[in-house]
């Protein structure tokens, strides 16, 4: 077996087990991306290695109730930041909302690179690509479905835990956004509202949002 | 349908976000990632918060599994592991309530019963051949989510030695398994 051989099992064995930190994830995970035969050997790793797994434990019933919450809409934690627009009609067009991981820490090859979240959600009226830059403090939107009428336009909200709304600006794909430095994302909301154009006269929402995603940090 | 099918269908009806199919992957799998996570973390409560955050990314990243080459399994217990890692060090908790992690019998009785079948008996006999430290440092890497650190203070070593003879054990230990 030749030395470079041994050198991919050693540090695919280490990324599978968790022993690799900092650039050296990143380095493997640049690697494993362009390397069939680094990828085959991780895998191998992972397949081998969930065998030390034993059985498992179940967990208390309130830990399913407390996902649920987190995921699907009426999470008890983020309705009150709606009540700003809960009156609004337009809300019970909401169809779906889902909660975005923003996760941080341990990067992995499988699940997407830590700092970038994506939130794609899918409204009655509207699907939108979001990414959040957590690092770099930047708003991506990648894509945006729908066009509306002359005279409107989507706007994008950022809302802080238990903060008013902050506009974010006319969505347009490919925009990119920078967040406030003091913004806090941990547990903060993304929303859309259709607005006149050029957005909010009032710099506040003027109408209920037609799609809302919530950061959770992971 | 197998446990294994039944599995990956949840896991791909998931990454088109059904929530029936999350319900049916959260019964069949949340007692194998908690396992994952009380390991891992030593602490219930704690492991309780992993499971969340992990199924939370799950149910998130659910449309990336078919991309990775593993099984439905292996591509969730990671999952768990890593959010269960990120957290143990972050977090480094030292709780009152920590339990008592047994890492080298992380489930006593169920281990042994199942321990004959497919990739459990084969990393229990390759473990075996390993030198008795050595599996054990494998061990706490894999089960406790040890660092390099952690291993290098329990075994009051530097540092690069821990780092050169795991690395030693990991390239014996695929040898064996690749056999």
């Amino acid at each position: 077996m030749t030395e470079d051989r041994d050198d991919k099992i050693a540090r695919a064995g280490e990324y599978a087990m968790g022993l690799m930190t900092g650039s050296d994830v990143r380095r493997f995970e640049d690697d494993l991306s362009r390397d069939p035969d680094l990828r085959a050997i991780y895998a191998d790793w992972a397949e081998g290695l969930v065998g030390l797994d034993g059985d498992g434990t179940p967990p208390p019933a309130s830990v399913k109730t407390q996902i649920d919450k987190r995921l699907f809409l009426g999470a008890s934690r983020t309705q009150p930041r709606f009540a700003w627009l809960t009156a609004k009609p337009m809300m019970r067009g909401l169809q779906v909302a889902m909660i975005v991981a923003a996760s941080v820490g341990v990067y992995n090859y499988m699940t997407g690179p830590f700092y970038d979240v994506q939130a794609v959600a899918q409204a009655d009226t509207i699907d939108f690509d979001v990414r959040l830059d957590v690092d770099q403090r930047v708003v991506l939107i990648s894509s945006l479905s729908e066009t509306l009428p002359d005279g409107r336009d989507h706007e994008l909200w950022i809302i802080p835990d238990g903060g008013t709304p902050v506009s974010l600006g006319v969505m347009e794909p490919r925009r990119r956004v920078t967040v406030p430095g003091d913004f806090s994302f941990d547990g903060a909301l993304i929303a859309v509202t259709i607005e006149a154009e050029g957005g909010s006269p009032t710099g506040a929402p003027t109408t209920a949002p037609i799609a809302a995603v919530a950061f959770t940090s992971l | 349908m197998s446990d294994v099918n039944i599995i990956e269908d949840a896991l791909v009806r998931v990454g088109l976000k059904d929530r029936a199919a999350f319900d049916l992957l959260y019964d069949r799998t949340s007692a194998k990632l908690f396992g994952v996570c009380l390991r891992v973390l030593g602490n219930r409560a704690q492991a309780e918060d992993a499971l969340q955050d992990a199924y939370v990314r799950i149910w998130n990243k659910a449309g990336m599994y078919q991309v990775n080459g593993l099984s439905p399994m292996t591509w969730l217990i990671t999952v768990a592991r890593n959010v269960a890692i990120d957290r143990k060090r972050r977090h480094r908790v030292t709780a009152a309530d920590d339990l008592p992690v047994d890492l080298r019998d992380p489930t006593p009785g169920a281990e042994a019963r199942v321990i004959a079948q497919g990739e459990q008996a084969r990393i229990a006999q390759c473990m075996g051949e390993l030198d008795a430290q050595k599996a054990d440092a494998v061990k706490r890497a894999y089960l406790g989510g040890e660092s390099y650190a952690d291993l290098a203070d329990f075994y009051d070593i530097p540092l690069n030695t821990v780092r050169t003879w795991l690395r030693r054990s990991l390239i014996s230990l695929k040898d064996c398994l690749s056999r």
